[in-house]
């Protein structure tokens, strides 16, 4: 494959993204945080038991 | 797979969606940001051969706890020498590097958990491990400064985020994942280390893999930069090379390293010191923590825990919240508020403490931490501000030595000062009253390092032809889909 071709490749690839991508791109990395700041929430409500 | 790494594939194509970058360096700061969260495997390393106590074979844990410095040491290291190959080869090939050194680490700990060999252990997740933390922490920021040109705070913070987050998942799941693996002659260490060394891997790999660069001359649909003779923020760039020589460096530097060496120093301490200071009224019992029962002290040691996970927050909060205002107020006015603010709040602890004003205590605290993980996020975008956004990244990599000198001189300077203050007869709850203020000082130090950053003289910026937003393909600037 030429170099050219594989530039237009990527740009086909890459080109137009959809807001559903984003918001599953966010998911991934939102929800295994929301879990972690939940997992520190329990912790930390014992200082004001 | 050469070709697929390289700068000129990650170039975006027409309509890329520029929010679809912070994901991908949030997945390498949250796996690389389990370096706050190692600690959970210093006690079980100590057993690996007594299981339920240590046996005299087993490692001791100052010999275990060395890991994280030697990672640390190598997170700035790497990131001061490798900075300026990651702008040359672009972010993707240095996230790929970053997931194989940081996924790698832990598969060659799993070695030496495995083994009992420590040597695996310092190599992997200290020496190995520490060049991943400093070629994943470097590895978007300057591709996340050009994609957002009109939010570069709130873009590195989102980043940055993630790095103090990373513990937040990272401890829970490796304490679940040891009790899943334990057996009555196994502590389930080398087991995590292997899953946690594959997922990291993994979602490094996908992280690396999401970058892409924008095309020279792009900018956001309707953003135009503001008149450089009014604001701190240049057009120009400077080369990395040319950057670490001029003052406006080492006054970041100072900086940098000052906020840092408060910070850490808390951080270091935060459970003694709340232990300490209230004892027994943690747990409504009006007695110094001396002269609590063992179960008591459990208990308050449990409350300390919760102290920690609290400020880790309040650090995670501040990387998104003081970057993201930094766009509206400038760069300059936010370290003047971390530092000004910031030496107030250390001068008040004392008195919070001796009043016996818990909810006043941790209140501070959580403000202090909020500017201490500010300081961090809000760092690539001043470079930026003043250096210009081509060399951001390496010089950024450079300016990290400051976090290895903070992170040495903070928790030296506390645990020497409570020690001397220990030995002259302090009662401990006072014990870190002198520290506070001391800590102040090292702000107010901060203070002036950032009052005298200023534009950088036009004789150290790249000539017109040398500059631009990348030095990939040509082409018309494009507009995102927002």
């Amino acid at each position: 494959m030429t170099e050219s071709k594989r530039h237009v490749g990527e740009n086909r690839a890459t080109g137009g993204t959809s807001w559903l991508a984003v918001a599953l791109a966010w998911v991934a990395v939102g929800v295994p945080m929301l879990w972690g700041v939940w997992m520190t929430l329990k912790k930390a409500a014992l200082l004001f038991r | 797979m050469a070709g697929l790494l390289s700068r000129e594939r990650t170039i975006a194509g027409p309509g890329f969606n520029r929010w679809l970058v912070p994901p991908a360096a949030l997945a390498i700061h949250l796996s690389i940001g389990m370096a706050y969260g190692l600690s959970v495997f210093w006690k079980p390393l100590t057993q690996t051969i007594g299981i339920t106590q240590p046996a005299p074979e087993d490692w001791k844990l100052s010999t275990v706890v060395v890991t994280f410095s030697i990672a640390i040491f190598f997170l700035g290291s790497s990131a001061a020498v490798f900075g300026r190959w990651l702008e040359r080869v672009g972010p993707r090939k240095a996230g790929v590097a970053a997931a194989c050194c940081w996924g790698g680490g832990f598969l060659l700990a799993a070695i030496g958990a495995r083994s009992h060999q420590i040597w695996f252990i310092w190599l992997g997740l200290g020496i190995i491990g520490g060049c991943g933390l400093g070629l994943g922490y470097i590895s978007p920021v300057s591709t996340l400064i050009k994609w957002f040109p009109d939010r570069r705070g709130l873009a590195t913070g989102m980043a940055i985020m993630g790095f103090g987050g990373g513990a937040m998942i990272g401890a829970p799941l490796g304490d679940r994942l040891m009790r899943h693996f334990a057996t009555p002659t196994a502590v389930g260490v080398w087991q995590t280390f292997v899953v946690l060394g594959l997922v990291y891997f993994l979602a490094m790999m996908a992280g690396a893999f999401g970058y892409r660069l924008p095309r020279p001359g792009w900018t956001p649909a309707g953003w135009t930069p503001r008149p450089e003779a009014r604001s701190m923020v240049t057009a120009h760039n400077v080369h990395v090379d040319v950057a670490w020589k001029t003052p406006q460096f080492w006054a970041l530097w100072g900086v940098l390293c000052m906020n840092v060496s408060a910070g850490i120093g808390v951080l270091s301490m935060a459970s003694p010191l709340i232990q300490e200071m209230f004892g027994g009224k943690l747990i409504g019992v009006p007695a110094a923590l001396a002269q609590l029962t063992a179960e008591q002290k459990l208990e308050v040691a449990s409350i300390a825990a919760g102290f920690t996970g609290l400020l880790s927050l309040a650090n995670i909060i501040g990387r998104l919240g003081w970057a993201s205002l930094s766009d509206a107020i400038g760069r300059k006015r936010t370290y003047m508020i971390f530092f000004a603010l910031g030496a107030v709040m250390y001068t008040l602890v004392p008195t919070a403490g001796r009043l016996g004003l818990l909810p006043a205590f941790v209140a501070i605290f959580v403000v202090i931490l909020t500017m201490y993980g500010g300081g961090f996020a809000t760092i690539p975008a001043y470079l930026a501000d003043i250096f210009g956004t081509q060399y951001v990244g390496a010089i950024h990599g450079r300016l990290l030595t400051a976090w290895s000198v903070a992170g040495l001189l903070g928790p030296w300077l506390v645990n020497t000062i409570r020690e001397f203050q220990l030995d002259r007869g302090v009662a401990p709850a006072d014990a870190y009253n002198v520290t506070m203020y001391v800590l102040a000082g090292l702000l107010v130090i901060g203070f002036c390092c950032n009052l005298a950053v200023r534009p950088v003289e036009a004789r150290y910026y790249l000539a017109d032809h040398d500059t631009g937003a990348g030095p990939a393909t040509s082409g018309n600037p494009r507009r995102s889909a927002e």
